[in-house]
């Protein structure tokens, strides 16, 4: 049996349905990217994966987690609290040793020199360190990572998806990556699920969607893939 | 090539922070020319000094031969009229209460144009969209308004604030696109300021490496790209590929 399962997830706001028949699973140390364009419904159904959603909104279907599900928000701005210092927030439903050690896992290189800082205080690239700690502190068997690195420059952007990885390997953590950027999903993940319209209308090897897309969403979503041209002579 | 927008020495300290250290820059007419560096690299106070939004503490910027440190303000204006910049958040540039169409006709109005209604046409947007408030917008549609109204003035160089930035992927490629059409078929001169080289690569035949205010690397994009020598520019590159 799979870690994660999620069988005909639907979510109805108002009486209509963004997200409709999304079934997928994920295994210890896989990497899943949930790849749409705005508005598609990835972020609702990472919302609804966590349990986060308000109660506004209908959800159907099952989900089974063996284990505990851990959610790194998008916006890191919103998702702390600008007036708790960094290490309270981390330490909020764990241990003080545990949320150093998250810390650490996070890719905080000093998490003592960090503690007692406000989120003002820190860069983008250590909020975003900071959030991914918050959600590795209880030690989940499934991080859904919803547009992890979107604010981030390019280096630090490969510094997060290479910790991501990381994290898979030594832990065998499973990975769901919520994003629009192929050449992000690239990056971080052996699985890409095109998600269009609230559905899942592709699913394959990361490898295989890249190079043979086989429907209109996902050939788009390839065509306008941020790349660089190969090099000169 | 006659020199449009010409930068030497450009130097601006913010406190002890010295934000640009000697910045050298030309951008030629019809050339597009993209600044690539990240968050904190001086990317946004190039821009700023380089249409007299920000004083700079030393060195110089003209446009053509005009010296924007001893032009006068109406020299400024016309000057902002022919060079505008596209700032990097679209929903902060446009006043929230303004119709887009008042939005975009106000830009001819301040530099004494006579109005048009066909300003949302070269940026691909339907005429309907003028009577529409910005939070009715998607983010790529904000970013072509901001564009509509930059072009409104009929300028001969545009300065783009990474316009790229907030967009997600389809739209990206929607704004690159409308900006390569814009420079194939208007000949419009553009510094780009950007972290995204992709992007860069895209539209601009030369690239200029900035780090921590300073200049580390400059030269054609597939030179650049394909043989970067500096240690950050690599980095840039390797991050991208």
């Amino acid at each position: 049996m799979s870690l994660l399962t999620v069988r005909d997830l639907g979510v109805t706001w108002s009486g209509v349905p963004v997200v409709h028949g999304v079934s997928l699973t994920l295994e210890r140390a896989e990497g899943l990217a949930l790849v749409g364009a705005s508005g598609a419904g990835k972020s609702t159904i990472a919302l609804a994966l966590a349990g986060l959603l308000p109660p506004a909104a209908r959800v159907s279907g099952a989900v089974a987690c063996d284990g505990a599900i851990g959610m790194a928000f998008q916006d890191v701005g919103a998702g702390l609290n600008p007036v708790m210092r960094v290490g309270s927030q981390v330490a909020e439903m764990v241990s003080v040793p545990r949320a150093r050690e998250a810390l650490r896992d996070a890719g905080v290189e000093d998490p003592t020199a960090v503690w007692r800082r406000y989120p003002h205080e820190l860069s983008g690239g250590q909020r975003q360190r900071v959030m991914l700690a918050i959600a590795l502190a209880g030690e989940p068997a499934v991080l859904i990572a919803d547009e992890p690195t979107t604010a981030l420059d390019p280096t630090l952007r490969v510094a997060i998806l290479e910790r991501l990885s990381a994290l898979r390997r030594e832990r065998g953590l499973a990975l769901l990556l919520i994003t629009h950027d192929l050449a992000i999903a690239r990056r971080a993940a052996d699985r890409i699920a095109i998600l269009s319209n609230g559905t899942i209308v592709e699913d394959g090897p990361a490898a295989d969607v890249l190079a043979a897309p086989r429907t209109g969403a996902a050939a788009a979503l390839v065509a306008a893939m941020p790349r660089l041209p190969e090099a000169g002579p | 090539m006659t020199a449009r927008l010409t930068i030497r020495g450009l130097t601006k300290r913010f406190g002890t922070v010295t934000a640009l250290d000697g910045v050298d820059l030309t951008v030629a007419e019809g050339e597009v020319v993209a600044v690539i560096g990240e968050s904190g690299s001086g990317k946004s106070t190039l821009a700023r000094c380089a249409v007299g939004l920000t004083r700079p503490d030393a060195g110089a910027v003209w446009h053509g031969e005009t010296d924007l440190a001893t032009c006068g303000r109406r020299t400024l204006r016309a000057l902002r009229r022919q060079a505008p910049l596209v700032f990097q958040d679209a929903s902060l540039a446009l006043d929230p209460r303004q119709r887009i169409g008042a939005a975009v006709a106000e830009a001819r109005i301040v530099h004494g144009l006579p109005p048009r209604d066909d300003l949302l046409a070269p940026v691909g947007l339907p005429p309907d969209l003028a009577r529409r408030y910005p939070h009715e917008l998607s983010g790529g549609q904000r970013q072509r308004v901001l564009l509509a109204r930059a072009l409104a003035t009929e300028p001969t160089l545009l300065l783009l604030d990474e316009p790229t930035a907030s967009l997600d992927t389809l739209t990206r490629a929607d704004v690159l696109a409308l900006l390569q059409n814009l420079v194939g078929l208007r000949g419009l001169a553009m510094l780009l300021i950007t972290h995204d080289l992709p992007a860069a690569a895209v539209l601009a035949q030369r690239l200029v490496v900035l780090e921590q205010g300073r200049v580390v690397e400059s030269g054609p994009v597939a030179s650049l790209i394909g043989r970067p020598t500096h240690p950050h520019t690599r980095a840039l590159v390797a991050a991208a590929r």
